[in-house]
């Protein structure tokens, strides 16, 4: 892996010029580190979309289907309950009184799910050695991280990123 | 871009509009009186709902500021012309049908020497008389028509004179319509729908109806906005809006299911025979329709438009707004049928022809005011940010 070049914006629309232009270029951008979410960045780096949904979709389809399964078992199966004064120890007809412990479910397993398959994912974790190069990207700052493929590339590369209206390169 | 209302367009509106006063009229000399009433209040009450949903819409975006609506502000203002229309038709309905269709004008239920009389109704008829009913209609009618002719003159001339102050002048408008609103329509509400049925009541009905209100007009609007897009009448509505739009269909058939769901299960899980009563010939004689409404209301929009992809791809927002306008057409169908013609309901052709009618009659005054003013905003404040809206 060769060396990383780091490049410093103060503003996002700046940032969004400088990635289209540096893409434009033939620089391969690694990553880039924002302190909010920037929109457009996405589109300008050229990522596919999040895939977010789909894990919210499994881990909500999951907890109903654990919760359906917990319901069931509990207040059906192994100790039949007379639920609103209807003993009719139905499922089916006890439905209206699941409906929001399921939502409940759904949602907390939604948002746990989502939370720690993201943590995963990017590998954030306690113990590991943050991949953030520079602290003030969770303040005020924008940072570009390119990684250095050759070596007489850099020269190129750094006035490259110059041009863009860097108000720092690092490397 | 002007609309154009075409010959052929205009030819079946007028088909539909003859299909609907044939319907009626057939309907009376059959002698189903009391379900040709009930007919014509709930596809009245329905399009009356669509027509207040535009202006409600114009002016939320007005109070929310939001630029995503700006493009297609023409739409929702046209369905909203229709408003008066369904007025008129709503004050006639209760003059001519208060008889078949609420209960409590009967004038010998308040009287303490009929056998018929009814201690509850009595109590109640400090506020359920047909006076002071009739008060609370045009009230209620003449302010949202009042608000919906103001929005709609302030919106013509801030294109016409391009002074911005009209927008001010929207923005107070809206703020005083969203009040008034937020009272009129529960009470409106109650009046129209809750009292069919006088000795039962439910604090969250008017936001149901509210609710029921709110998805069908946007079911509409989408449809009216993918009609005039496919006849490329709006350059600056792209998927993005349509997206924002299925946004709205989808959370708006969750909202309604949540609010369906918060009276029904309250009632269901307390088993109170005053509020089961509501609940009781419903589940026994409309099943289908009652469960039914459910799927079509809340399971195949919810599970339809959760993707990304579907809430940008216009079959499947057409689809899905479709369904979602008959199923609100079943939703006042079994609040107003059981209290009226009770276990007696069929769906037949007084239902489709008065339906059809109703919809010649939108459609009439909807493409007429399309064509009055440009589709296109010209002046807005938010206009440019309406065109680059990006999702």
């Amino acid at each position: 892996m060769g060396n990383k070049i780091f490049a410093i914006y103060d503003d996002e629309e700046r940032l969004i010029r400088a990635v289209k232009k540096i893409r434009k270029g033939g620089i391969a951008i690694h990553e880039v580190y924002t302190p909010f979410p920037v929109h457009g960045l996405r589109e300008a780096l050229g990522l596919p979309r999040t895939r977010m949904a789909i894990v919210s979709f499994l881990c909500s389809s999951t907890g109903v289907f654990l919760a359906l399964w917990g319901i069931w078992y509990m207040m059906i199966y192994d100790w039949p309950m007379n639920i609103g004064g209807k003993p009719s120890f139905s499922f089916l007809e006890n439905l209206p009184s699941f409906v929001p412990p399921l939502f409940e479910a759904m949602v907390f397993s939604a948002a746990h799910g989502m939370v720690l398959i993201f943590l995963l994912r990017s590998w954030i974790l306690p113990g590991v050695t943050p991949k953030n190069p520079d602290p003030r990207t969770t303040a005020d700052k924008f940072l570009v991280e390119i990684i250095e493929d050759g070596e007489g590339t850099r020269e190129g590369i750094i006035s490259a990123l110059r041009e863009t209206g860097a108000e720092e390169v690092r490397f | 871009m002007n609309f154009e209302f075409s010959k052929k367009l205009k030819t079946v509106c007028y088909i539909l509009i003859a299909v609907g006063i044939i319907t009626v009229i057939a309907g009376f000399m059959s002698g189903e009186t009391v379900r040709t009433w009930s007919n014509l209040l709930i596809d009245n009450f329905l399009f009356l709902a669509i027509a207040v949903f535009g202006t409600f819409f114009v002016a939320l975006l007005y109070l929310t500021e939001s630029a995503w609506g700006v493009t297609m502000k023409r739409i929702p203002e046209a369905m909203s012309q229709f408003l008066w229309v369904a007025g008129v038709i709503m004050l006639l309905i209760f003059i001519g049908g208060h008889h078949y269709l609420y209960h409590w004008t009967h004038p010998e239920l308040t009287d303490p020497a009929s056998p018929r009389f009814d201690a509850l109704i009595t109590e109640k008829s400090v506020y359920l008389n047909t006076p002071f009913f009739l008060i609370r209609m045009v009230f209620i009618l003449g302010i949202w028509i009042f608000c919906t002719h103001l929005l709609r003159k302030y919106s013509r001339r801030q294109d016409d004179q391009g002074w911005q102050g009209y927008h001010k002048k929207s923005r107070f408008t809206s703020a005083v319509f969203m009040v008034f609103f937020a009272v009129t329509c529960v009470v409106a509400a109650w009046d129209w729908l809750m009292s069919l049925e006088p000795h039962w009541y439910s604090t969250i009905f008017g936001w149901y109806v509210f609710g029921s209100l709110w998805v069908s007009g946007t079911a509409v609007a989408i449809l009216l906005l993918v009609y005039l897009k496919r006849k490329n009448l709006l350059p600056n509505v792209n998927a993005n809006h349509l997206h924002d739009m299925g946004k709205w269909l989808f959370a708006l058939s969750c909202m309604w299911t949540y609010l369906w769901f918060s009276q029904f299960m309250l009632i269901w899980y307390a088993n109170i025979p005053e509020e089961a009563a509501f609940y009781l010939p419903r589940i026994k004689h409309y099943p289908e329709l009652f469960y039914g409404m459910l799927f079509v209301n809340f399971l195949l929009p919810f599970l339809v438009l959760m993707s990304r992809d579907s809430k940008r791809n216009t079959v499947y927002l057409v689809a899905v707004a479709i369904l979602v306008f008959i199923g609100h057409w079943l939703d006042f169908y079994v609040l107003v049928m059981p209290a009226t013609v009770g276990e007696y309901w069929s769906i037949g052709w007084i239902e489709a022809g008065i339906l059809l009618g109703f919809i010649g009659g939108f459609l009439f005054v909807t493409f007429k005011s399309l064509t009055k003013a440009s589709l296109e905003v010209k002046q807005h404040p938010f206009l440019q940010e309406c065109v680059h809206h990006h999702v």
